[in-house]
């Protein structure tokens, strides 16, 4: 880790060595990586960043872990899709499309384990693990499995089948717990404590999370090294939209982009919106939830970043929206149907809040904006099913024809 | 029994490596945030939980405001006795989550 000079408590501003721990000893606050941007900008470019692999290791420098040999499933430099149709449909000219459904395993997830990973098997660790209801299952299972180590994933007992296998064919110890949701959130914990594992979003967090600041640096480079004018992004623990804003922060300390004049517009669910609450309620502190939504990979009910969230839609001029599971089909139907972009219910999230922006006028018609659509929507076809309408007909050409005239009427 | 002194043992590691077993016996530490509704930030709830069970307990960081208040803090003692505890907790309308908020992500 050659750029990486500490972890810092983001409360108290306690300085502690590089190590696998993600809460201040002192105050319990969260811990951050710091770097040394000094001896960064003197190796990093735009020329050096274009010279580099083609994935999220291209931006090496500015990640906490050693870069050499990463544990990488070529997560990373996913598509920047200019989406007209969409764009058109909503009176955008400018819109941008950050789809990170194409990632090894079909989500933004790829970024975070990778970054994890990696710090993990730096710091000697022999077992990944995580708790999980989905993407990140799949994401650590393949991690471990690229890293040849060993991997425990936790999920709810009653998870889907096709959430299950999305794990389990990677080859972990998958179990099972039977309870609710909180108690699988405090059994992890305490596992988390007692075993020397590398848990990938508790004592790995403050590694792992870095990795979402390549969400920022890719658009910034994909844009023509330009920040945009507005970005809109899913929010569960609102850790990903904190670290797209510190990523586009970076690159502008460095000299690879002029100043980021991003707004930063946060989407979450109706059924899991404590951020967007406490925005509304133009508060600071997050009131806790029971998430109720069909877009299961943003619920969580209390956000580890939300304060944090809260404090980027400040600086940034942002603002925050939720939309209803109705809203939420609606808009992963007009993206399929106007890009050709399947996304999982977050996606459907950020279409929803990209609408309404639009609506309101905070976004105006020639306004470059990015869209972070972040899993694929292979993975919760359940939110959809009813578009499964068919033409049944016998097996002639005539019952085909019929059928097409009556379609035609 | 309410003690604001640090119980930690020399050489522990910071953050979350402070185990079971370097504790000793059946001993725990278990860091939670509770959040108390308006109703409740009245009531002495932590200065009961160390009445009524065997837990010392260590606050961290807190705030409380009109309508909510969160208190960031360390438990310790028999892993039993702070799951009943934490129970008794929860029984009284508290919210009990981990310290740095779900663990359980999408």
């Amino acid at each position: 880790m050659p750029y990486t000079t500490s972890l810092r408590c983001r409360e108290c501003s306690r300085e502690y060595d590089l190590q696998p721990v993600n809460v201040c000893d002192f105050c319990f606050g969260p811990l951050e990586v710091q770097y040394d941007y000094d001896a960064i900008a003197r190796v990093m470019s735009r020329e050096s960043i274009q010279n580099g692999p083609p994935s999220m290791w291209r931006y090496a420098e500015l990640l906490p872990a050693d870069a050499t040999d990463p544990v990488d499933i070529n997560a990373g430099l996913t598509p920047l899709v200019k989406a007209d149709r969409l764009g058109k449909a909503l009176g955008l000219n400018e819109l941008y499309l950050k789809n990170d459904c194409v990632n090894p395993t079909y989500s933004f997830k790829d970024r975070v384990v990778s970054v994890a990973a990696t710090a993990a098997r730096d710091f000697g660790f022999d077992t990944l693990a995580c708790a999980s209801t989905g993407n990140l299952a799949g994401s650590v299972a393949a991690h471990a499995a690229r890293a040849g180590i060993r991997c425990y994933v936790f999920i709810p007992a009653d998870l889907e089948l096709g959430k299950v296998v999305g794990a389990a064919i990677y080859g972990p110890t998958l179990v099972a717990v039977d309870g609710s949701y909180d108690d699988v959130n405090r059994l992890c914990s305490e596992i988390a404590d007692r075993y020397g594992w590398a848990f990938v979003n508790i004592n790995v967090r403050p590694y792992y999370s870095e990795g979402s600041k390549t969400l920022g640096y890719e658009a910034a480079e994909q844009l023509g090294w330009r920040a945009p004018d507005h970005a809109i992004v899913p929010a569960a623990s609102g850790s990903m939209f904190t670290k797209i804003w510190k990523g586009l922060h970076e690159l502008h300390r460095l000299r690879i982009i002029d100043k980021p004049n991003t707004r930063m517009h946060i989407a979450q669910a109706e059924g899991s919106s404590p951020i967007v609450s406490a925005y509304e309620a133009g508060i600071k502190d997050i009131r806790p939830v029971r998430p109720q939504t069909i877009a299961k990979s943003l619920a969580i009910g209390n956000p580890a970043d939300g304060y944090y969230a809260l404090n980027v839609i400040e600086q940034s001029d942002g603002t925050g929206h939720a939309v209803t599971d109705s809203e939420i089909v609606d808009s992963i139907k007009l993206l399929a149907q106007t890009e050709g972009i399947f996304a999982e219910t977050a996606g459907g999230v950020t279409v929803g809040v990209l609408r309404k922006l639009t609506q309101k006028g905070v976004i105006k018609p020639d306004d470059v904006t990015v869209a972070y659509i972040t899993g694929n929507g292979l993975k919760t076809q359940e939110a959809v099913q009813d578009v499964a309408q068919t033409v049944q007909i016998d097996a002639s050409m005539r019952a085909f024809e019929d059928a097409i005239k009556a379609e035609d009427a | 029994m309410h003690r604001d002194g640090d119980a930690r043992p020399e050489g522990a590691v910071p953050g979350h490596y402070q185990t079971v077993r370097e504790l000793g016996g059946e001993m725990a530490r278990v860091r939670v945030r509770f959040t108390f509704a308006s109703e409740l930030i009245q009531e002495p709830i932590i200065w009961s939980l160390g009445r009524e069970y065997d837990v010392v307990t260590n606050i961290r960081r807190a705030n409380v405001e009109d309508d909510q208040g969160w208190v960031v803090l360390e438990l310790d003692g028999e892993q039993d006795e702070i799951d009943r505890g934490i129970a008794w907790v929860m029984e009284k309308g508290v919210r009990v989550d981990p310290v740095p908020g779900d663990v359980i992500e999408g």
